[in-house]
């Protein structure tokens, strides 16, 4: 590997706070059958 | 500030009991240590390529990569050019990097102070797939890394960080200069054409 073109622009990222390697978690998103489920009462 | 992402690409040998299972820099031959952060360090010396590097060895803090060396963990900003070299050698497998640190930008790629390897990509011919599986896995589960279809990489890299790729800059005017001087000589050529015709 190796770039024949001239660097852009130097930055700096610091180094991550915590184990680099776990994707960010998300909001576990509501399926459409969760939205439609109609409410029961409790029995 | 987002995490660097970025593709490349590493020779893993499956005949040398050393390395193998071992994902390693095909230009430098650093092997990456698994479930460790590579950290760049320069390795041009006086009469290999240096003028360049010549100034980087008395730089006080010693950090890599220099801007005006070549020094630095490679990766490009675009899955294209790994796959383009993956085609050339048969033990050479495309993934996804996760760099930090001090970042070099260039139009094609970056140089990193720091990288971990986020996935590999499955190689595309099934011969290669066939004779390449165990090996694979293996390297996959040293370095507890997920192996990857191809048209996945970029979507579960783009989890961990984003791509510096700078835009691209305004054509020069030398360009556009050559642009209307190309359309100045197809005008005349069809002006020319157009009076002998008529």
């Amino acid at each position: 590997m190796g770039f024949t073109s001239k660097p852009v622009r130097v930055i700096e990222i610091p180094e991550p706070a915590s184990e680099p390697l776990l994707a960010p978690e998300r909001e576990p998103q509501r399926t459409e059958r969760e939205e439609e489920a109609p409410v029961t009462a409790p029995v | 500030m987002n995490l660097a992402v970025g593709y490349r690409f590493w020779r893993v040998d499956p005949d040398d009991a050393w390395t193998r299972g071992r994902l390693q820099s095909p230009v430098a031959e650093t092997l990456w240590p698994p479930l460790e952060t590579l950290e760049a360090e320069c390795q041009t010396r006086p009469g290999l390529r240096l003028a360049r590097a010549g100034l980087h060895r008395h730089d006080e803090q010693g950090v890599s990569p220099e801007p005006s060396c070549s020094c630095g963990i490679y990766a490009y900003h675009d899955i294209t050019p790994m796959t383009r070299a993956l085609r050339e050698e048969p033990y050479m497998f495309g993934g996804a990097v996760l760099c930090w640190g001090r970042i070099v930008i260039h139009p094609e790629g970056m140089r990193a102070q720091h990288a971990r390897p986020l996935a590999l990509c499955r190689p595309e011919s099934p011969g290669v797939q066939l004779r390449t599986a165990a090996l694979l896995a293996e390297v996959t589960r040293e370095y507890a890394i997920p192996l990857l279809e191809l048209r996945d990489l970029v979507a579960y890299a783009s989890e961990f960080g984003a791509s510096y790729k700078p835009e691209p800059g305004p054509p020069s005017r030398r360009r556009l200069d050559r642009v209307k001087d190309a359309l100045s000589w197809r005008q005349m050529a069809r002006r020319i054409g157009k009076a002998f015709r008529g």
